[in-house]
């Protein structure tokens, strides 16, 4: 079964990948209009591989490029992900927690969910410096919300017959927070910031379209000005590979870290 | 929906493909409407055109046609649509979502060499004039001249444009070139503040945020840089791609007699240009009236459009010589 | 109770106003005083021009959510029901989810040229992820135990379908329709600010940038569609639980 399951998941991506090919080259042999936005998947490929991965082996292949562009937007990435994940378990736990603090902040969150971010660029520079403040806090903003809803959800359907006993046992605020709140609102809070962090992919390419001097959504925005489409497709395709990768390692730790929590969870 | 068919096999076209047959037949499509002449060999071919348009002062004609009803005159119905910038507009124009805009002649020659599409200049648009596209620094600034932005960080609205190529030309005397200065992209409403703040060094402004950096934040001007080699530069035109021409060449004459029209009204009088400017954008009348202004030139001329391509080849913005006189559809004289 | 709710909601509101009004107006915030946008927000909704602006993006929205969901749902069931189909398309599922459908404005643009059907086609690109993946989940979580026992009185797989998956799916999918209701507003309005067009709030957005009080005519625009995207929001809400009241609350 499971050879069979890669087996048809593989033969249609490489279906589809062959597809494109041939469309595109053939599009291009034609002399079709408009055919120069949708270079060939193989020179899209080679694209990637100049641009970023074609340098010496003591730097891990990457080259200045990449030291330029890829670097600078996983650093913002990752930054503006962790602060949005502290912020919003610490604040969703809270809210969660705590029925009548939470009615006098909900509106506000509620109101504060709906703005769509790339909005408030122009009230963040404004606010913020200019450059990784200013973009560090778009990301915030953007991907705060799931992981916040998503622990006052889980802090609020804390069984309380967990919490009566740890009361009754003696545990302190504290234990009660890690060893009953916490692993029990695990699950929600996980869901919560996987959402998160797919969206920051998004929100990293929208707050470097503005006033950004590096990064991958720079990258995108001058190639589409300079018309170097092949350019483009690479920096979308590198876009795609590090939603993968992010989603993997985020999987991987998420079974580990889940799996303790289980654990954690029988020992009480 | 012509390139449909096309976009099918690329990875955008496998999801949009179904996108792109549900919108057509779900309500989703709001298909330009009557589009077919009355009768055949005389009116327009087309009637009701879209025109790519930014909020600035250049764009002051088309709103003078448009209200002094010039283009109903030619039996023209134009819808004005907000473009984020030339580059992206012509991508829109070259699948047939925009008919005719104003587009930077940078922007259009580049996307011309890169085979994006095969457009032509209609009518001229907008030329630059002094202080209309100044490099602005703060008050207490230290820099005194072009000399000084080596190594600087220069705010430009769009890399790869008008801008670098006016501020490089600016600052060749003074032997700099296109990589001694740090680029940094960002709106002309955000540089004021940017400034002020001390993120970048110095910004490349027009119109009106020259005028609100100077009120706002007591910013001077560093280097005017539409003067020597770039003085009456020509900035935009109104252009259209090569099909379009060919298929509706009634259309386009009609819309170069409604323009030139309003072309020769923004030139001859200000007050026309300070009057229509805050329909079209957020501006006051007070700002409207005492920015600097360029020229509305009335002819299109290759000598003056040549001018831009020897320029941007001669600074790289180009890699190989342009003959602007093919991308010429001016007014039949 | 409610009245109790309500009063909180509106004391937190009034002291985050209050709060902002200090910091803005003491400077300690770079932004126009909370009291002037709160003066010029009606002058903006009065705007006939913003109408027009609030229309387009509101059409997008609509257009772009329908379009989503009567695509996305039944492929979710297929693919929840079907197994081999899921396993055929996962890879390149898993490829198309995390490229920012931002990041394809430009070839869309392109491809559908027309303003309302580029910002469908993103909106229907970004809000498929949520749909698909809700209702697979959905299908998948059926009580099996269920589906024999109709199987085991003679039903056939339509009826199965109809009387057990569909309503067990049901809260999964409305869960669904929830967030992509958001996402369709962002993604509306985004799309506006990097393509352009004609209407929108993100075109009026970029518009004001030509305004010497740029940020607070944009804060105005801000409060507005963040007011819009509540209301859509509460209704979906108080929907969900008015059908599903008795299940647990999904996010």
């Amino acid at each position: 079964m499971r050879v069979l399951r890669w087996f048809l998941g593989l033969l249609v991506a490489a279906v589809v990948v062959l597809v494109w090919e041939r469309a595109t080259t053939w599009m291009r042999a034609a002399e079709i209009e408009g055919s120069v936005f949708f270079p060939p998947p193989s020179e899209i490929v080679s694209k990637l591989h100049t641009l970023w991965f074609s340098g010496p082996a003591d730097r891990l292949f990457l080259t200045d490029a990449a030291y330029a562009d890829l670097l600078p937007s996983m650093g913002r990435l990752l930054t503006g992900w962790s602060i949005a994940a502290v912020a919003g378990i610490l604040l969703g736990v809270a809210l969660g927690r705590s029925r009548t603090f939470s009615q006098y902040i909900d509106p506000l969150l509620q109101f504060g969910r709906a703005v769509p971010p790339p909005m408030l660029i122009t009230v963040f520079i404004a606010m913020f410096q200019m450059g990784t403040q200013m973009q560090l806090v778009t990301i915030v903003f953007g991907v705060i919300w799931p992981v916040l809803l998503n622990s006052v959800e889980g802090a609020r359907s804390v069984d309380a017959k967990f919490l009566d006993s740890a009361v009754v046992f003696g545990l302190t605020r504290v234990q009660r927070l890690t060893r009953v709140i916490l692993p029990a609102a695990a699950p929600k809070i996980s869901a919560g910031l996987r959402l998160s962090l797919s969206l920051a992919l998004i929100l990293m390419v929208i707050s470097e379209l503005v006033g950004s001097t590096d990064g991958i959504g720079r990258h995108l925005l001058l190639s589409q000005r300079r018309f170097e489409l092949a350019d483009m497709w690479a920096g979308i395709l590198l876009l795609g590979v590090l939603g993968i990768i992010l989603n993997a390692v985020f999987l991987a730790v998420e079974r580990r870290v889940l799996a303790w929590h289980r654990q954690a969870r029988q020992v009480i | 929906m012509r390139y449909g068919a096309r976009g099918r096999g690329s990875i955008v076209g496998v999801a949009a493909a179904l996108v792109l047959t549900l919108t057509s037949c779900g309500g989703g499509g709001d298909d330009k409407p009557g589009s077919a002449a009355k009768e055949p060999g005389t009116g327009p071919e087309r009637t009701a055109i879209s025109v790519g348009m930014l909020p600035v002062p250049d764009v002051a004609p088309l709103y003078i046609a448009i209200q002094k009803g010039y283009f109903k005159a030619e039996g023209l119905t134009v819808t004005p649509e907000l473009m984020t910038g030339t580059a992206a507009a012509l991508t829109k124009q070259a699948g047939g979502g925009l008919d005719i805009i104003l587009g930077n002649y940078m922007s259009v020659f580049t996307a011309q060499e890169k085979g994006v599409g095969k457009f032509k200049y209609i009518a001229d648009g907008y030329q630059a004039g002094a202080n209309g596209f100044n490099v602005m620094v703060k008050a207490d600034s230290t820099l005194k001249s072009g000399a000084d932005l080596r190594g600087k960080k220069v705010a430009v609205n769009s890399i790869g444009n008008i801008g670098d190529l006016s501020v490089v030309s600016s600052i060749k005397s003074h032997g700099l070139g296109k990589g001694d200065v740090q680029w940094v992209e960002l709106p002309f409403p955000e540089q004021a503040k940017a400034l002020d703040e001390g993120r970048i060094d110095a910004g490349w402004l027009t119109e009106p945020f020259i005028t609100y950096a100077q009120k706002q934040f007591g910013a001077k001007t560093l280097i005017d840089t539409m003067s020597g080699a770039t003085k009456d530069f020509p900035i935009s035109g109104w252009s259209a791609t090569e099909k379009f021409i060919a298929e509706n060449p009634r259309t386009i004459a009609a819309f170069q007699r409604a323009i030139g029209k309003a072309q020769a009204e923004a030139a001859a009088d200000r007050e026309e240009v300070t009057k229509v400017v805050p329909t079209y954008t957020k501006m006051d009348k007070e700002t409207a009236a005492v920015i600097s202004l360029g020229a509305f030139p009335t002819s299109l001329s290759s000598t003056r459009l040549q001018r831009v391509a020897d320029l941007m080849l001669e600074l790289k913005f180009l890699s190989k010589p342009l003959d602007v006189s093919s991308m010429l559809a001016g007014p039949a004289q | 109770m409610i009245v109790a709710r309500l009063l909180r909601g509106a004391v937190g509101v009034a002291g985050f106003l209050g709060l902002a009004e200090v910091a803005t107006r003491t400077g300690f915030v770079n932004l126009p005083p909370v009291s002037d946008v709160l003066v010029k927000a009606p002058d903006v909704l009065l705007d006939p021009g913003f109408h027009a602006d609030v229309a387009a993006t509101m059409t997008a929205w609509a257009v772009g959510l329908a379009l989503a969901i009567v695509t996305a749902v039944p492929a979710g069931m297929v693919l929840g029901v079907l197994a081999p189909a899921e396993w055929a398309v996962r890879p390149v599922l898993e490829f198309l989810r995390p490229i920012p459908s931002v990041a394809l404005i430009p070839l869309v643009m392109l491809v559908l040229a027309d303003d309302l059907r580029v910002k469908v086609a993103i909106i229907v690109y970004a809000c498929t992820w949520p749909l698909l993946l809700n209702t697979m989940y959905g299908m998948r979580d059926v009580d099996p135990v269920a589906k024999e026992t109709l199987r085991s009185f003679g039903f056939g797989s339509l009826a199965v379908l109809g009387r057990v998956s569909l309503p067990s799916a049901a809260p999964f999918i409305a869960t669904g329709i929830r967030l992509s209701a958001s996402i369709a507003l962002i993604l509306a309005v985004s799309a506006e600010l990097l393509a352009g067009g004609q209407y929108g709030i993100g075109v009026y957005t970029v518009r004001a940038g030509t305004s010497a009080d740029n940020v607070a005519l944009i804060l105005c625009a801000v409060l507005w569609t963040g007011l819009i995207g509540l209301i859509i929001n509460t209704v979906l809400v108080r929907t969900e639980r008015w059908l599903f009241g008795w299940r647990e609350q999904l996010t």
